[in-house]
């Protein structure tokens, strides 16, 4: 077996010590096949740079199962002080997996625990029936720190074999409190599920409530409950927080219609609910959606804004609002009340609730939230109105949209239009008053075009000639709504408008219309000076599939603008004419990797044959993205690509994204192994 | 116009990263992978208010559309938390009633001015509170003070212009402020006129430099809660310009979770009796004279 003194010599030569770059270079020019790479190989495992380190592993996994390397790797665990190496050996013997078992096994067999222990974790990692076999046999090393590994190890891999080595060990450890944790953690990481009364006589020893609460929460008995109740509300933090968790389990899976016990136990002064209201401002996710699972649980309409605020800002807020609005309409007068003492983001979540739950009697409320300065809950709360309100509400509505600017007039917008759906004359009698009163806000004209009665269509056309360039776009927007009800003629006239906005919003109405003066129009908007009326353009042709413009698309592909190439795309992909595949080739050319992004999308009408090399022409992009979609496509497309490319690509690739992405790739990710 | 809430539209990883980074070369803010549930639930509104339906587009827009500027505008509102109240970190404007300002007003001359920045103020309590310590303060009586405070987002701005708050703003101020300078209007409180007047407010990104070639001579520098979002390029830029703009002997304040600590070491550590501040050193030849001619010249 190479020896790492033997090696040293060799890396010296080939890399001379120079710079990271250099070794790394040196590492993957290495390819196994001659004697003097294997040495070297191993050597570059303890290389300072993961980099290196990583290049190395990937070469020595495509050996294969050469069982020097594997000898090599294995010893390589027993380093003390290189932990790069250690590492990287492990993580090469890990993913070599069950071959390497009986070398592991025969090296566990060396008087060094800590050598013994790395290797054992590599075993559990690997996980085979034969790595558990091996593993079983060493729960008694004479090592703690080893049968602690041991026990960790076979916690991982799980399974009956394992359940029972632990439990018999469980049942031998006598008193040794250190032993009863890890076998414990163990039986609970192998997710068993003991009957209660095995559990029982651990429960209130010292030292194991959180092993203890883990196994109760698996077994799943409801006389668990007062267990966990009474664990809640003693205890250092760490045994708190496991019994919150294994409740949460429990109350998930048990019918616990019965509850009175456990709400007498969770009452508001009790220490329980206080360390659960705590546990809602944890830093670990678990613990704070532990505590919202079982706060759940209580029907407290009280506790409502405080859990919605706890998880405000946090993964768990959807569960947050889950929890909340199955307590019913109780909580939104209560939510109201507080709503003003909070921040944003948990104003926000309390609309959120208010708009399940809320009926029309919070209308004014709403209305009032809504003439608050921050956008996002005034927005919420006008979202909300829209849902709920009745035709009382259209004139405060109105008055609210004069009020408001920018972003939130938008809201209102689609608030009015919202309530239209429902009470279309109304609200569309008292926007088109208006708006022939005199009072020519483009937002009239948008809500009268979702609503889309015909007889409003005169009134829409007449704002097309307003002097506001606003009130122009509102028109041809609304006038999109009419599809071709709508007079062509005004929209081709519209494409003339100075206002680019305008103009755009012209090309994409005349989609609907198929004679062919409007597909002359169309193609002369292509030519347009502005990118986004061309695009519009592009893509209003794209939808009307009209074969007489494909030469034009064609064209628009290489467009140095790259809205323009990609509305071309676009189009392509929906027509998928013939000349599809060289078009795609050509834009895989582009710079910009939006485009190629496009038409990586747009290869989805390509055979395999065909779009496989273009996809793997894209695994070499310099853009990451590009290189993601690509391996993607290819690995739902389950288009073979050669191994040694995969690796290439793999080796070379820093961006986690893509790196999995390419991963898939691998013969192994794809159920071929 | 599309009707829907967009709350369904998801955005896969690969528009996260895409829009994470426009934001971040926009206005240095830089959002972590776990952050992505965040970015995605404060800018689905958008999704149907511009008609689109996928995340896709949206970057498209804000990467392509001639409307880019306006719509970074709406992200900096939605994604940056601008959540702040009066008198936030109550003991840290202590530290600069009490121990920073007598120290910067020490060898001022009478007619000098003090300039104070409240960088990225977004509605402007921070200002505001500073204002109306100065107006309780005896010592800065007299004195010439030049409050600035700018934000990037031009919403806030307008919020803080306008001067009404609601009761969220309102979580820590002592009553006798609530009395002498708010008065009720609604919903809302009304900041008093003489102290809205005592600050300038202006549409800045800290990212720009030219925007940011207006400040200088910089007594004290207010950026709390500001430099834990932006990505540690951005930092560094952003404090480097901040090392400009403050006059020698010059004091930043951060907030309480903040720390220069493996970010730069231009600034000294000054350890008050009621807060950790930094500041720029004087310059090591003329140490303290400088801060004198500087303040003779009344710059």
């Amino acid at each position: 077996m190479t020896t790492y003194n033997q090696t040293q010599p060799l890396l010296e030569q080939l890399d001379e010590r120079r710079s990271e770059e250099s070794r790394y270079r040196a590492a993957r020019k290495l390819t196994g096949q001659s004697p003097e790479d294997v040495p070297a190989l191993l050597a570059f495992l303890g290389d300072p740079s993961w980099r290196v380190r990583k290049a190395a592993v990937a070469i020595l996994l495509s050996l294969q199962e050469s069982a020097t390397v594997i000898a090599a790797l294995s010893a390589g665990l027993a380093s003390s002080d290189n932990a790069g190496l250690r590492n990287s050996c492990a993580e090469a013997l890990m993913k070599l997996g069950p071959a390497c078992v009986p070398t592991l096994a025969h090296d566990l067999n060396t008087p060094d625990p800590d050598h013994r222990k790395f290797i054992v974790e590599v075993l559990g990692a690997i996980g085979s029936s034969t790595a558990r076999q091996v593993l079983v046999k060493h729960l008694q090393d004479p090592d703690g720190n080893v049968r602690a590994a041991v026990a960790e190890a076979l916690g991982r891999i799980g399974g009956q074999e394992s359940i029972t080595a632990l439990k018999d060990s469980l049942e031998h450890c006598g008193q040794d409190l250190m032993q009863m944790v890890y076998l414990l953690d163990a039986l609970g990481a192998a997710k068993t599920k003991f009957p209660y009364e095995f559990i029982v006589p651990y429960l209130n020893q010292p030292g194991l409530d959180r092993q203890t609460y883990t196994l109760l929460a698996l077994g799943q008995d409801p006389r668990s409950l007062p267990h966990l109740l009474d664990g809640l509300g003693k205890g250092p933090k760490a045994s708190r927080a496991a019994a919150a968790r294994a409740l949460a389990n429990i109350l998930h899976a048990t019918d616990h219609t019965n509850l009175d016990f456990f709400q007498k136990q969770l009452s508001p002064d009790s220490p329980a609910r206080s360390f659960l209201l705590d546990l809602l401002s944890d830093e670990d996710d678990v613990n704070v959606e532990s505590a919202v699972r079982v706060l759940g649980y209580l029907k407290d309409p009280d506790l409502a804004p405080i859990i919605l605020k706890a998880c405000a800002c946090r993964k768990m807020v959807e569960l947050a609002l889950e929890n909340v609005v199955k307590w019913g309409i109780d909580v939104v007068p209560i939510l109201l009340s507080k709503i003003d003492d909070v921040d944003i983001e948990s104003r926000v979540l309390f609309i959120e609730v208010i708009e399940v739950l809320g009926n029309e009697q919070i209308v004014d409320s709403l209305i009032e939230i809504a003439k608050s300065p921050d956008t996002r809950s005034s927005e919420a709360a006008i979202r909300v109105v829209g849902g709920l309100a009745n035709t009382q509400y259209i004139e405060p509505l109105m008055e609210l949209l004069r009020q408001r600017d920018g972003e939130l007039r938008k809201a209102v917008t689609m608030a009015l239009a919202s309530l239209g759906s429902r009470y279309p004359d109304e609200v569309a009698n008292a926007v088109r008053t208006t708006f022939l009163a005199g009072d020519n806000r483009p937002e009239w004209l948008l809500i009268l075009g979702t609503i889309g009665r015909n007889e409003d269509i005169g009134v829409v056309v007449s704002g097309v000639h307003h002097r506001d360039p606003e009130v122009r776009w509102a028109a041809v927007e609304a006038g999109r709504n009419f599809g071709i009800d709508f007079p062509e003629v005004t929209l081709i006239f519209t494409l003339t408008d100075e206002h680019p906005k305008v103009r755009a919003s012209s090309a994409r109405a005349l989609c609907d219309h198929r004679s062919s003066i409007s597909l002359d129009s169309l193609l002369a908007s292509v030519k347009d000076r502005d990118p986004w009326v061309a695009a519009a353009a592009l893509e209003a042709l794209g939808r009307r599939r009209d074969p007489k413009a494909i030469h034009v698309l064609l064209d628009a592909v290489q467009h140095g603008t790259s809205p323009i190439a990609i509305a071309a795309l676009k189009s392509l992909f929906l027509m998928n004419p013939p000349q599809l595949p060289d078009a795609l080739l050509l834009a895989i050319g582009n710079k910009d990797p939006e485009v190629v992004r496009e038409a990586i999308a747009a290869a989805q009408r390509l055979s395999s044959v065909h779009a496989g090399p273009l996809f793997v022409r894209c695994l070499n992009s310099e853009y990451w993205n590009v290189r993601a979609a690509a391996a993607e496509a290819l690995a739902n497309r389950k288009i073979e690509v050669p191994a040694s490319l995969v690796h290439e690509a793999l080796l070379r690739e820093t961006e986690s994204l893509a790196q999995e992405s390419i991963a898939r790739l691998l013969p192994s990710e794809r159920g071929l192994i | 116009m599309t009707m829907g809430t967009g709350r369904a539209i998801t955005m896969t990883d690969e528009e996260f990263r895409l829009i994470r980074d426009l934001i971040c070369e926009y206005c240095g803010i830089y959002f972590e992978d776990s952050m992505k549930f965040l970015v995605e639930r404060r800018l689905q509104p958008r999704l149907p208010a511009l008609g689109f339906v996928s995340f896709r587009d949206y970057y498209r827009l804000i990467k392509y559309g001639r409307e880019r500027d306006q719509e970074f505008d709406e992200i900096v509102e939605r994604v940056t938390t601008n959540e702040t109240y009066f008198f936030r970190e109550r003991y840290q404007l202590r530290a600069f009633t009490d121990e920073v300002l007598p120290e910067i007003l020490r060898d001022r001359r009478p007619d000098s001015r003090v300039r104070i920045w409240s960088a990225g103020c977004s509605t402007g309590e921070e200002p505001y509170s500073i204002a109306m310590l100065l107006n309780e303060l005896p010592i800065a009586q007299g004195v010439n003070f030049d409050i600035f405070g700018n934000d990037i987002s031009r919403k806030v701005l307008r919020t803080a212009r306008a001067g009404a708050y609601t009761r969220s703003s309102f979580r820590d101020i002592e009553p006798q402020y609530m009395e002498r300078y708010f008065k009720p209007e609604g919903r809302t409180h009304l900041l008093a006129e003489s102290v809205r007047n005592r600050v300038t407010f202006g549409h800045l990104n800290l990212m720009d430099e030219k925007g940011m070639a207006l400040i200088n001579n910089v007594d004290v520098i207010f950026c709390r809660n500001v430099i834990i979002y932006f990505s540690a390029a951005s930092r560094s830029r952003l404090l480097e310009m901040f090392h400009r703009k403050l006059r020698p002997g010059g004091f930043l304040l951060l907030g309480h979770s903040e720390t220069l600590f493996n970010e730069t070491i231009d600034f000294e550590l000054v350890p008050l009796i009621h807060d950790i501040v930094y500041r720029k050193p004087l310059e090591p030849m003329t140490g303290k004279k400088t801060h004198e001619a500087l303040a003779r010249s009344g710059d």
